[in-house]
């Protein structure tokens, strides 16, 4: 029978040799994955994956006890978790352990935070040129953009304080605009997160027509917590989106790539909701505008209107002046004439009766009585024959100075 | 003419009629019965965008003659 060992005392070898190759800790490059955590202690799969194929190469169990991780957080400024949840290519400092019954495991003892920094650059760069190169860098900002956001849907996360910045700043806005958000809540960190944020966006699109606008919100954090917005598949489906897309993810400094393909892209939460106050804003500034505008230009139209009104007034009073003027002047000319005339005609009359007058006082009997003509009567009535009177008849004469009676002595 | 009720109008729509209503006063040939007409429309519209603004669009009668 050939020799026989014993199962520990087999493990028991393995980790001698282990012990005696690796008796330093050794950097190695992995990706990290099914990471979990309890009690403060982190357990992860480490990974290497074939570059082209993607196929697993190699993997093995990881752990960062916890003393180490608080050592990790100080040391490096990062939250392990999110590390933990971040899909980038990380530099390890492993020390290799064996047990007997647990096996083989790499104790994470520190970390190279720059290396997982500059893969995720040199991912994030692949991903743009892959964007650009398929036309989805722009193709979201055609999107028609209402010029009124009011109903928007809202990926983020109900608990993370940008959805909060955001919300306070929309209710609180001092013109009292209303404004309708649909939370699609999910992660917005992490590896869950792209596959999360697609969910939700199919769930819009379905509903599409109920919102003008897609909001994506994050608020700050590293730059390995905003690495979920520079996933490929998460960027494309929203440059695809048929809404357009507002983000506002990180602080100030951050561009992400979903800030690329999107329509708008605003530097924060807050400011993605002062965007959609500032579009309300503008809205109704416009139309007040307009409004006031339209008043002008029909003040300026019955203005128009009231001066010509006036200038006909003006042109019809002056006209009619000057027709009652020269009907006045001529009026005045009939009435001189007239005048004139009558005068003439009066003087004419007044002449006619003087001469009517002074022809009459001169066939006046006083007048002919004067020139030594009598006027004979008798018995009251004119004698105008000698016949009338009989010899020794009275009868009475009448002369210029008095009258007196006369007897017939003979006819002559 | 028909009656169509401005709130079934979005904002875009809402705009691009003040501002056709806006072209219209401006031209020089407008009777007046028009203008009015129009000046009537133009403070409903505006009255309307502003009331919804505010979610208060429900409390704005928003009947209007509009032209086919």
């Amino acid at each position: 029978m050939e020799e026989t060992i014993g199962l520990y005392q087999l493990n028991q070898y393995i980790q001698q040799s282990l012990e005696l190759n690796f008796s330093s800790e050794i950097w190695i490059k992995c990706e990290i994955s099914n990471a979990k955590s309890s009690r403060g202690h982190f357990y992860f799969d480490l990974v290497e994956k074939d570059p082209q194929s993607n196929r697993i190469l190699a993997k093995s169990q990881g752990i960062i006890w916890k003393t180490n991780a608080r050592y990790l957080e100080d040391h490096h400024g990062i939250e392990i978790d999110h590390l933990m949840a971040t899909d980038a290519e990380m530099r390890l400092l492993v020390n290799v352990d064996y047990h007997e019954v647990y096996g083989l495991k790499l104790i994470v003892s520190d970390l190279d935070p720059n290396y997982s920094l500059g893969q995720l650059e040199l991912q994030r760069r692949e991903t743009i040129a892959q964007l650009k190169s398929e036309g989805l860098l722009d193709k979201n900002v055609m999107r028609p953009m209402p010029s009124v956001l009011q109903n928007v849907a809202v990926i983020s996360s109900s608990k993370a304080a940008g959805f909060i910045d955001f919300s306070k700043e929309l209710n609180a806005n001092p013109y009292g605009y209303h404004f309708t958000v649909d939370l699609f809540d999910g992660a917005v960190q992490g590896n869950r997160a792209p596959a999360d944020i697609a969910k939700a966006l199919k769930k819009i699109e379905k509903n599409h027509s109920s919102y003008d606008a897609v909001m994506v919100l994050r608020g700050g954090g590293s730059k390995l917590d905003l690495a979920a917005f520079d996933d490929y598949e998460l960027c494309r489906q929203l440059a695809c989106c048929s809404l357009p897309v507002i983000t506002g993810i990180g602080h100030e400094i951050d561009v992400s790539i979903a800030d690329l393909v999107a329509h708008t892209q605003m530097k924060t939460p807050t400011a993605a909701a002062g965007f959609l106050i500032q579009k309300a804003v503008d809205y109704q500034a416009k139309m007040h505008e307009m409004y006031n505008e339209s008043l002008i230009a029909a003040e300026r139209l019955l203005n128009y209107e009231r001066l010509s009104l006036h200038q006909l007034w003006s042109d019809t009073h002056a006209r009619a002046v000057q027709v009652i003027s020269i009907s006045q002047v001529q009026l005045d000319r009939s009435m001189d004439k007239i005048r004139q005339e009558l005068i003439l005609l009066l003087q004419r009359k007044r002449q006619q009766w003087d001469s009517w007058q002074q022809e009459l006082s001169l066939r006046s009997p006083d007048a002919i009585l004067n020139q030594g003509f009598s006027i004979v009567e008798k018995n009251g009535k004119r004698v105008r024959s000698v016949h009338q009177i009989d010899e020794g008849e009275l009868f009475k004469l009448f002369l210029a100075d008095g009258d007196l009676t006369a007897k017939k002595v003979k006819d002559e | 003419m028909s009656k169509k009720k401005l709130e079934n109008y979005n904002y875009d729509e809402l705009m691009t009629l003040m501002q056709k209503n806006l072209g219209r006063i401006r031209e020089s040939d407008v009777p007046l019965a028009e203008l009015t007409e129009l000046i009537a429309q133009s403070k409903k519209i505006y009255e309307l965008a502003t009331a919804k603004l505010q979610g208060l669009e429900d409390q704005v009668n928003t009947i209007v003659e509009e032209k086919d």
